[in-house]
């Protein structure tokens, strides 16, 4: 039994866009209806990388770092979204074009160390749900509290308790995640080993990827309830930091070059290896060469990669519109003249 | 005209009228329960419900859901305040809302929904239409189709060319 055009409609409006995705390669029907009806738009999901958010220790608010665009500019000026006193706004965490946001008013203080044990994490697909949730995860604790000094505690503990918001619920929730396989080590040999500012993570096919620095990779799945510790790419770390983020395939892994060593290293992780979760190295580039062209000190702006606003300072204490603008003038006309080298966005 | 023949069914359990579905049984309900339907209530505005409304697309078995449903939620269509019916909680709608769904085969779903979508009542179409997305939801498009039996008239060269247009749906 077929149903009529407007109703089918109805239900395939009802799915989402990964749903509606599937649908259309059904049949013949199934397709001109989504495409008549413009049911699917992709074109408004998050399937490209537009640019990179920055936070910088040095700069008061994030910056983006992108490819000059022809079409419309993405800003990290954020401070409109909240109403005045105007604050420092943060880009805290992102995962998919949604941004959690840190507003923190005038106080000269490190954002990233106001103390809090737990990091945020999103988690967003809007190819699967135009819901998300907010993961409160623990870093490893900084000093041992008297009544942890027991040598046998586990960290992270078999059963992980989280707190939870969920945006369809509105509300948050404790969630318990029991551990599959070994823990990362013990508590006291563990403590203060990972450095305040970290936030590095991924979110990909319904999990998500916390990088707990220098130490291991926890992989959160909250279809399961489940967690597992996967350990660093080499276990020798010397003085490398390893970033953690999520491109085209999967999750990705990368140490840049230190004194002991002059490559970038790139691993990405491969969870269908035989069953198993390993590393595998991808790139192994020694860019000892290029680095003193580096300039650290002065802005970069010659690269096929812009910051936008690079110039931009949320807390002038004049404070009004005409400061804005000559920021956008000072910008518009270096930024302009670099477009042309490069190719614009594929 | 519509909210002086509410009142007349508030005040004293309502004038009756008569649903006949296409194999001939016959329903009798209140206006107030009827009206949920909006074909039906553009009936009682113009008056022609006097000899029974006749439903030539909407089998008996059908027609027993489909008034069960408009008598369990009469009390949210009613006007709020009134006491007169006990009217269900919202709990025990919704309770009964996903027993009426859930154990429905997919042509009897189907029915209903084509019954709903005919007579107009949207608070039923809203509800069976999530059911069907909720069937689908997470379903290739192979599953789709058992689902739903529908057969693929796309050749697989066609079908492979349809899915990379949209590869990042097929990427699990």
């Amino acid at each position: 039994m077929a149903l009529p055009d407007d109703v089918l409609a109805a239900v395939l409006r009802r799915l989402p866009p990964r749903g509606i995705a599937a649908s259309r390669c059904v049949c013949k029907e199934w397709r001109s209806l989504v495409d008549g009806r413009r049911l699917l738009r992709a074109d408004l999901l998050p399937l490209s990388l537009a640019g990179i958010l920055l936070n910088y220790d040095s700069t008061w608010f994030t910056q983006f770092l992108s490819r000059p665009t022809a079409a419309a500019a993405v800003s990290c000026r954020l401070d409109y979204t909240v109403p005045p006193p105007p604050a420092y706004i943060y880009v805290k965490d992102h995962c998919n074009g949604l941004l959690l946001l840190l507003r923190e008013e005038c106080r000269l203080v490190v954002p990233w160390a106001v103390g809090c044990n737990e990091n945020e994490y999103l988690v967003f697909d809007p190819t699967r749900s135009p819901n998300y949730e907010l993961f409160m995860v623990p870093k490893v604790p900084y000093k041992l509290r008297e009544e942890e000094e027991c040598e046998e505690c586990e960290w992270p503990p078999s059963t992980l308790i989280l707190p939870v918001f969920s945006s369809k619920t509105g509300s948050w929730e404790e969630r318990a995640f029991d551990r599959e396989g070994d823990a990362a080590g013990t508590l006291p040999a563990m403590v203060g080993s990972t450095p305040f500012c970290d936030h590095q993570c991924g979110y990909w096919r319904g999990a998500l990827y916390v990088c707990f620095s220098d130490c291991f990779v926890m992989r959160i799945s909250p279809s399961d309830n489940k967690y597992r510790v996967i350990r660093m790419p080499t276990e020798d770390p010397g003085d490398t930091q390893f970033y953690l983020g999520k491109s085209n395939n999967g999750i990705y892994c990368a140490s840049l070059p230190s004194f002991l060593r002059p490559q970038i290293l790139v691993w990405f992780l491969n969870e269908r290896y035989c069953g198993q979760t390993v590393w595998v190295l991808k790139h192994d580039m020694d860019i000892s060469h290029i680095l003193p062209n580096l300039n650290y000190d002065e802005q970069q702006r010659d690269g096929p990669w812009v910051l936008q606003h690079y110039n931009y300072r949320p807390f002038n204490f004049n404070y009004d519109d005409d400061d804005d603008d000559e920021d956008d003038v000072e910008l518009e006309p270096i930024v302009e003249e670099k477009f042309e080298k490069f190719e614009w966005d594929s | 005209m519509a909210a002086a023949a509410a009142e007349a069914t508030t005040d004293g359990g309502g004038k009756m009228i008569i649903l006949i579905s296409a194999d001939g049984k016959r329903f009798e309900v209140t206006e107030a329960v009827a009206s949920q339907s909006q074909l039906i209530s553009n009936m009682i505005e113009d008056d022609c419900t006097e000899n029974g409304v006749r439903l030539p697309n909407v089998d008996g078995d059908i027609l027993t859901m489909v008034v069960d449903y408009c008598n369990m939620h009469a009390g949210d269509a009613a006007a709020a305040g009134d006491t007169m019916k006990a009217s269900s909680t919202e709990e025990e709608l919704k309770k009964f809302d996903a027993e009426l769904v859930q154990a429905l085969e997919n042509p009897v779903l189907f029915k209903l929904i084509l019954a709903a979508n005919f007579l107009n009542i949207k608070s039923l179409l809203d509800m069976t239409c999530q059911r069907v997305a909720d069937m689908m939801s997470g379903k290739t498009p192979e599953q789709m189709r058992e689902t739903f039996s529908i057969e693929n008239d796309f050749t697989p060269e066609e079908e492979a060319a349809i899915r990379q247009e949209n590869a990042w749906a097929f990427d699990d």
